[in-house]
């Protein structure tokens, strides 16, 4: 099997998701600005998205915040919904914006954090949680997960139009 | 008539987001049953964390001496890598003799203030993969006693409490998580309240039970032992700013804690 045949398939994306949740938990904290890691889970749910379509980058999205979620082993699905609902948005950009101008991981990622910050917002106001300072945290989180999404594009990126 | 595949799938994903949210809606506090699920996911990635650890932390140093190797002249290549090679050591025993002097400290609260109760020295082998939630994975679990609840403690003082137990790993629910809430008090006047997490790893929220606490800029903040789940006279944090509420009586005041919770490598899990 190729690696571009392995990149087309669920395998493939799949096993970079497990690579990005593992160097997130483990690598990634020193470099913390804020107490805000990049999410490279979400960059590569954005870049699966946007080279599979919606359906995949939900399907993506739920198996890395399912990931996510019964790792930190409380508020499960809160991060599966947004990150499945953020890998749909990816998704449906590459249809509508082929042939796949620079500024589309920016759009990507822009919109999969906007979806699962959203339902983070809304669960935490639903349980009476508070964050100090939650648009300039989302802001960090945005401005510092989108070069990775660049530096893991070529891995991702797939010339020919979408099916 | 059957419908469309695409129907089928908005249906299917419609299902989804609403098992996601009920899901979310009974998990919302940390369970034990959930626990369970969660410690043995994590005892299952302890291996690959470890090991992404240990090759993230070689790397690094190797990256320094190949960088440093690679800019040295090339009449004096050699001995600019062996300049190199002397440097990275010298921050070797840099970083380890930073750890010693952590484990010291750690050693000290053992010996002292903690002397009553059995604890057990675990090191961080992860920190919470996600940005909202403030966690960190340590390589102890149920084989080495640790249970749902034991306090976690760093030099200086309380870190946070147990969520998650796998039989070589444990999840550490630490201060900042909004989540967290720990029942607290002013050492110096015994003034009780709750102490909560606000995503922020340098100051927290502690507010009292009374209006009109006795509480100055510098007191010492302790467990309280009111929740039932810490031991009391834990040291917490100390008291940097004073909220005054309705007429100027004390309500609230903001706490920085002892640890350095952003630099947490060795903790101490209190077994109770």
């Amino acid at each position: 099997m190729t690696f571009q045949r392995a990149m087309d398939g669920p395998w493939g994306p799949a096993l970079f998701l497990l690579l990005a949740f593992l160097l997130r938990a483990t690598v990634l904290p020193p470099l913390a600005i804020d107490g805000v890691t990049p999410d490279l889970v979400l960059a590569v749910v954005v870049m699966a998205a946007l080279r599979q379509g919606a359906w995949r980058g939900a399907l993506f999205g739920l198996v890395g915040g399912l990931l996510e979620d019964v790792a930190t082993g409380r508020l499960l699905g809160m991060h599966a919904l947004g990150l499945m609902l953020g890998g749909a948005a990816a998704g449906l950009l590459r249809r509508r914006l082929y042939p796949d101008p620079w500024f589309v991981p920016l759009l990507g990622v822009f919109l999969a954090l906007l979806a699962q910050q959203i339902v983070v917002l809304l669960t935490f106001s639903a349980a009476h949680f508070a964050i100090h300072d939650f648009p300039l945290l989302a802001l960090i989180e945005y401005i510092y997960t989108t070069p990775f999404a660049y530096i893991i594009r070529p891995v991702f990126y797939r010339p020919e139009a979408p099916a | 008539m059957v419908p469309r595949r695409g129907v089928l799938r908005l249906y299917l994903a419609a299902i989804l987001v609403l098992a996601l949210v009920f899901l979310e809606s009974v998990t919302v506090h940390p369970r034990i049953s959930v626990s369970r699920v969660s410690g043995v996911v994590n005892s299952i990635l302890l291996p690959l964390e470890l090991g992404t650890h240990t090759v993230a932390a070689w790397t690094t140093g190797a990256i320094d001496t190949v960088g440093q190797a690679f800019t040295a002249e090339r009449e004096n290549a050699g001995l600019r890598i062996q300049v190199a090679r002397l440097e990275s050591r010298v921050a070797a025993l840099e970083a380890v003799q930073g750890q010693n002097a952590r484990l010291k400290k750690l050693l000290d609260l053992r010996q002292g203030s903690l002397k009553k109760y059995r604890t057990l020295a675990a090191p961080v082998v992860g920190r919470s993969p996600v940005n909202w939630l403030d966690q960190i994975v340590v390589a102890a679990g149920s084989r080495q006693g640790v249970k749902y609840g034991d306090p976690v403690l760093s030099y200086g003082g309380l870190v946070g409490r147990v969520i998650a137990v796998g039989g070589q790993s444990a999840t550490v629910m630490i201060l900042p998580d909004p989540e967290s809430a720990i029942g607290a008090m002013v050492a110096r006047t015994g003034d009780a309240g709750v102490l909560e997490g606000n995503g922020e790893a340098s100051t927290l929220k502690m507010q009292f039970f009374a209006a009109g606490a006795n509480v100055r800029q510098g007191d010492l903040i302790v467990t309280s032992g009111l929740d039932g789940t810490l031991p009391p006279g834990m040291p917490i944090g100390r008291v940097t700013t004073v909220g005054q509420g309705d007429f100027g009586l004390v309500h609230q005041a903001d706490v920085t804690p002892l640890a350095n919770l952003d630099q947490l490598d060795t903790v101490l899990v209190v077994l109770q």
